[in-house]
């Protein structure tokens, strides 16, 4: 286990700092230089020259990329072009934002994907498992800015129910003192991901039903509830672990999508006009937190997926 | 079953072993061609592509509309016999428009699937045959660009490139192969150990030869299962750029542009211009996304026969 432990963690340090690397030359890629793309076409020599000399621009690249890294040793992230702050603050503004966006949405998708997966496998082949089946492929192919505007037209425009623009408060307390503006985002997000969680849990479940210990419990008297309950439902839950990491970065992608459609002041809408305005400091580092959040993310969910499960030792 | 299916090594004449497929394999294929069609869904996904490809691309010759010039007189319109779907804000047929952006959805998707398979099925291939530190290397490549969450990357080199159909496809070709060259080198591992392979390296083959003559195609049943999601992903990664304002630029017409200007006039109530081209968009990328599943049965029935 330990074993284990550590060459994960070690694999997950390489991966951090291949994010490191490929953001930096992504960065680099841009054809012109940084300077002529964030001050304009007609910005004078002088105006370059200054730019290139705040920012640690244009020397070798070897000695940017030392300076970029001695700076994430020391916790800088850099600091923002178009904002004149450092993306440290910046992020540390818009996270608590994205948490209680992506944590609720997630935890609505959660619990009504496994929910609806456990009533498909349970009615396998059936009406319901057919509709449910066909919704998600629906759900699967549609894309999220879509998605979110039928939510609009139908519960802001046409039934006036909800506002169709997210709170523009500030502060965490705020937002959530008026959550009306939250429903349609997190409904949104919510829709975009669950198709996963019940098309993993219907397999799972699915797979689980035939298994011995099944028939064990059924031939003791169990009844059906206590069969699905306690014995399939805990046996099917844990590999959803697994999925939880791996739908980290389609989370992420969602974010930037839902938080524009419904102009929501977090990471993913600063993100976007952080790209808009060529704010590389910004891009970079909300890249390497992003990256940072899945790599972590799937560690965690290895580690809890090994830790729950004495059958599973990785090697 | 490794090896069980493997053509006959060297024959003694030391003829160059196993250029081609052999005829075990290729009854292989139609065992996979077989439980394809058997399957109802992957016939249905197969029925919208071909709906599509012909809306799209023999649609213009039947209902011939006028794309060039704006024409305000007629903006706005709702649908009617003369513009079926309606007409949008600059006064063309939505109709025609939507066939048009078919053509460019359906040529951009193709294109980026097959830019992602070369280069997918090359990475693959070269990391699992050659093992070792190179390998290691390779896939450590392909870890990091999955960890970080692809709009990001496609947001980042959309800004930095004048957007164009050849960048687009570049930038999402280069974004969409790393799935493919995962399963790829698992398949080049399995082989690797393969007597035919040995076979052949000990016949003197050269390494590029073992790997473009018998690592490729033999996981060409995994890059084509894989380049259908691809072609999904590619139609739904332009319409996400689009949205944002980074898709094919103006004189093309393209799905996501039609559907994010409809979007903007959406709170005006002209439903016409979003959910038909909505409703093309899901349809296809469901329609590639069954025949991807299908084919994916498909081929571990194959696996199964060998």
């Amino acid at each position: 286990m330990s074993g284990f432990l550590i060459r994960r963690a070690f694999h997950a340090v390489l991966v951090v700092f291949g994010v490191t690397v490929v953001t930096f030359i992504l960065i680099h890629l841009e054809p012109g230089s940084t300077a002529k793309s964030v001050l304009g076409v007609h910005a004078t020599p002088a105006a370059i020259a200054y730019f290139n000399k705040v920012h640690g621009l244009g020397r070798p690249l070897p000695l940017e990329f030392w300076d970029y890294l001695t700076g994430l040793a020391h916790g800088h992230l850099g600091h923002s072009y178009a904002d004149d702050r450092d993306v440290t603050t910046l992020i540390a503004e818009a996270l608590p934002k994205d948490a209680v966006l992506l944590i609720i949405s997630n935890a609505v998708s959660l619990v009504a994907g496994v929910a609806i997966g456990i009533y498909q496998a349970l009615r396998r082949n059936r009406a319901g498992d057919f509709v449910a089946q066909t919704a998600a492929f629906v759900l699967y192919a549609m894309p999220f800015f879509l998605l979110g505007f039928i939510l609009i037209d139908i519960f802001a425009i046409t039934l006036k129910w909800l506002p169709p623009g997210a709170p523009q408060y500030t502060n965490v307390a705020d937002i959530l003192a008026h959550p009306a503006g939250l429903v349609l985002p997190v409904l949104t997000l919510a829709l975009g991901s669950v198709a996963s969680y019940t098309q993993f849990m219907r397999s799972e479940m699915i797979d689980n039903l035939v298994q011995d210990y099944v028939r064990t419990a059924r031939a003791k008297g169990l009844s059906n509830r206590a069969v699905v309950l306690h014995h399939l439902l805990r046996n099917s839950l844990l590999p959803i672990v697994t999925i939880l990491g791996l739908v980290l970065p389609g989370i992420l992608s969602g974010a930037i999508v839902v938080e524009t459609v419904f102009n929501y002041p977090g990471m993913g809408l600063m993100f976007f006009n952080a790209a808009l305005k060529h704010d590389y400091p910004v891009l970079m580092g909300f890249t390497l937190f992003g990256g940072v959040a899945v790599v972590v993310g799937n560690f965690l969910a290895d580690v809890a997926y090994a830790a729950l499960d004495p059958r599973v030792r990785l090697s | 079953m490794p090896g069980v299916n493997a053509p006959t090594a060297v024959d003694p004449l030391g003829e160059p072993p196993g250029a081609g497929p052999t005829p075990a394999i290729t009854s292989n294929w139609r065992v996979m061609a077989r439980t394809f069609l058997e399957n109802r869904l992957a016939i249905v996904g197969l029925g919208v592509i071909a709906f599509m490809v012909l809306l799209s691309f023999l649609g213009p010759v039947v209902w011939r509309t006028q794309q060039v010039s704006i024409n305000l007189l007629e903006a706005d319109e709702p649908p009617s016999w003369a513009h079926p779907l309606g007409t949008d804000a600059a006064g063309y047929d939505m109709l025609g428009r939507i066939m048009l952006g078919g053509q460019s959805a359906l040529e951009l998707g193709c294109a980026v699937a097959i830019v992602a398979m070369l280069i997918g099925s090359t990475w693959g291939a070269i990391s699992g045959y050659a093992g070792g530190w190179l390998d290691a290397l390779m896939m450590r490549a392909v870890d990091v660009l999955l960890s970080i969450p692809t709009l990001v990357l496609l947001l980042i080199l959309a800004t930095m490139f004048t957007p164009s159909v050849l960048s687009l496809i570049l930038i999402l070709g280069s974004l969409s192969w790393l799935l493919t060259s995962r399963l790829v080198r698992a398949e080049a591992l399995k082989l690797r150990s393969q007597e035919y392979v040995e076979a052949a390296r000990l016949a003197g083959c050269s390494r590029r030869r073992i790997v473009l003559r018998h690592v490729i195609p033999n996981a060409l049943g995994v890059i084509v299962v894989q380049a259908a999601f691809e072609v999904a992903d590619a139609i739904l990664g332009v319409a996400y750029l689009s949205f944002l304002g980074l898709g094919i630029p103006p004189p093309h017409a393209s799905w996501g542009d039609i559907l994010s200007k409809g979007l903007d006039e959406l709170y005006n109530g002209y439903w016409w211009m979003v959910y038909p081209v909505g409703l093309a968009i899901v349809l296809t990328v469901l329609g590639f996304y069954t025949v991807g599943n299908a084919l994916r049965d498909a081929l571990e029935t194959r696996l199964q026969t060998r």
